[in-house]
């Protein structure tokens, strides 16, 4: 009964703006308090993250990411894809979207991309002769579009909590990461048709230019994605790799960032996230392990199970709560729901590769999804419109995000298939 | 006010230049590794558990760094639809509230670090594990001033003290 008011007490304190790792770690010293132990405990299953084989990506490819959004690298990048795409038709949307997915990828989705690219991004679109719900839904989607790719930060942490291997993830999130870019391209394709603008001129040079001042950031993609699907280095192998060459090229190459007066200020915002990350996982291992202990999941299993027989049945039930949970948090949501559903899944014969693609794709929606979600907030700051007119904007594409969740959903082969047999659903 | 600015401002300069010195160790470290690792098959025995404890550092100092800047992870809605004063005591409620809790996890890490850990098997260099774990009652100590830091400065400007000062940086 006590428990259950407490339980009350912390869901008001939550909705009031109490920092999710401090309700996370009043619920778990109550509930081990109420098994007899002591508060000793959950100090002691947070020290088990220091266990966590890939836990240094996490500071590691935080830290690179930062650097390059604090950088001039947005520019160079923006410059270099519209020079090699600017003049297909559409191209410009397309320059936003693979713009776009590149730098969420590196710097974990956490709004940067909407910040660091879109303001450079929207007024170019709009003098192509975009449309403004287009441009704005256009970015205010593609800043959560990088999710399905490595280095993203989401993933990594997918992975860790899952126990399942970093590097296979990445490689499952391939192919439903780049069909989502071809869908969404196809859209804008269709269109920039009807913005009758003739595709812009290409300048002699352009490319080249272009090329020679992006020359050693280009490298960066091919290194870390190439290398980790090549399976010549780990993905932790590969954070350390890019933290320090990013590092290295930003402040004595491009001398983009200073060593004494911007890189304290980037490790500052970047460890910041990672703090925030961290004690809310922390917290969670303790709260985690008395679920296990007291068999939670298996009970919410059977009781699902008196309602829903059927895989499909529950990945549709899933699928709802996920969009739900992610539009108010997303970290969180991953640190403390992966560990309930994946045992309740695996029951249903879901591989735990294919749950975390499915997951992935609903926080990507989540990040969009009216009326909370967090990309609709910092596009309606960083674009100075109102929230209800991001609502709008983001429908035809949060249409096709759900399209996708769909087909990866119902399709598992789409994430399996390169992956190869090893852990098949039964 | 003046004071509670101060010691804040203080405490961030500390934290920003250890995160500094340890992440660019992080970096550096990690990468010598994998060089060594890959290009001459070789590693040092010591670096991969103290690469592990420099994670730790990194990500409680950081965590300390969030609650000063009030970045932690929560749920944001409601306190939108709060006028300026009452959302001002709501926040310094919660952050009292925080830091209480906190408190108590700080103490049960000083707890687990003076007794829970081993004191037989040497650490890491033959320094006592105890050494490497000190971040945690330090660091959820830090965190705790920090909130009641914030909570100080969000009660005095909700009762109005210099609200004009403050009103440009919450914007």
């Amino acid at each position: 009964m006590s428990l259950l008011v407490a339980g009350l007490l912390l869901l008001c304190l939550t909705l009031l703006g109490m920092p999710l790792f401090v309700i996370i770690g009043s619920l778990a010293m109550l509930l081990f308090a109420s098994s007899g132990g002591e508060a000793k405990f959950v100090i002691a299953e947070l020290t088990r993250l220091a266990e966590f084989p890939s836990l240094i990506a996490i500071p590691l490819f935080t830290f690179a990411g930062y650097l390059l959004a604090e950088s001039q690298s947005p520019r160079r990048l923006v410059t270099l894809v519209q020079a090699l795409v600017g003049r297909v038709p559409g191209g410009l949307a397309v320059t936003a979207l693979l713009c776009c997915a590149v730098f969420t990828a590196f710097t974990g989705a956490s709004g940067v991309t909407i910040v660091a690219l879109g303001g450079l991004l929207f007024p170019i679109l709009r003098s192509d002769g975009f449309s403004e719900n287009f441009s704005l839904g256009l970015l205010t989607t593609t800043g959560s579009l990088g999710l399905l790719f490595p280095p993203s930060l989401a993933i990594i942490l997918y992975g860790l909590i899952a126990q399942i291997s970093v590097d296979k993830l990445f490689i499952a999130g391939l192919v439903p990461g780049f069909l989502l870019i071809v869908v969404l391209g196809a859209y804008a394709t269709i269109v920039s048709r009807r913005t009758k603008k003739p595709a812009r001129e290409r300048r002699p040079g352009e490319i080249t230019a272009a090329l020679k001042a992006a020359a050693w950031e280009l490298p960066l993609p091919f290194l870390v994605i190439g290398g980790i699907y090549g399976g010549f280095i780990t993905a932790t192998e590969a954070a350390s790799v890019t933290a320090f060459y990013v590092l290295m090229i930003e402040v004595f190459i491009y001398r983009d960032l200073r060593l004494f007066r911007d890189v304290p200020r980037v490790v500052e915002k970047s460890m910041l996230l990672v703090g925030a990350i961290f004690v809310v996982m922390g917290m969670s291992l303790g709260l985690t392990n008395y679920f296990i202990d007291e068999q939670i999941p298996q009970q919410l299993f059977a009781w699902i199970r008196q309602f829903i027989e059927n895989r499909y049945t529950f990945l549709v039930l899933l699928n709802g709560v996920l969009l739900i949970i992610n539009m108010v948090e997303i970290f969180s949501a991953i640190i403390i729901v992966v560990p309930l559903i994946i045992p309740i899944a695996h029951q249903y014969g879901i591989d735990p590769v294919h749950l975390g693609i499915i997951f992935l794709l609903n926080l990507e929606i989540g990040y969009m999804l009216p009326p909370f979600g967090l990309n609709l907030f910092i596009g309606s700051v960083r674009f100075e419109r109102p929230l209800t007119r991001m609502y709008r904007a983001t429908l035809p594409f949060m249409a096709i995000l759900f399209a996708m969740l769909l087909l990866v959903t119902y399709v598992p082969d789409l994430c399996l298939w390169l992956v190869g047999p090893g852990t098949p659903p039964q | 006010m003046k004071f509670i600015r101060g010691t804040t401002r203080f405490l961030g300069q500390v934290e920003r230049w250890t995160l500094v010195v340890l992440l660019l160790a992080l970096v550096f470290l990690s990468f010598l590794q994998v060089v060594l690792r890959n290009g001459f098959s070789f590693a040092f025995l010591w670096t991969e558990p103290l690469l592990r404890y420099i994670v730790m550092w990194v990500g409680f100092l950081g965590a300390a760094v969030a609650t000063r800047e009030e970045k932690h992870f929560a749920v944001e809605f409601l306190g939108r639809f709060f006028p300026a004063r009452a959302a001002g005591i709501l926040r310094c409620l919660i952050s009292l509230i925080a830091a209480a809790v906190v408190l108590i996890l700080a103490y049960a890490a000083l707890q687990f670090v003076t007794e829970g850990i081993d004191a037989g098997e040497p650490g890491l260099f033959h320094l006592p594990k105890r050494f490497f774990y000190a971040i945690l009652p330090g660091s959820f100590g830090l965190i705790a001033l920090h909130f009641l830091l914030r909570a100080a400065e969000h009660a005095g400007t909700a009762l109005g003290k210099d609200a004009g000062t403050e009103g440009g940086e919450t914007a």
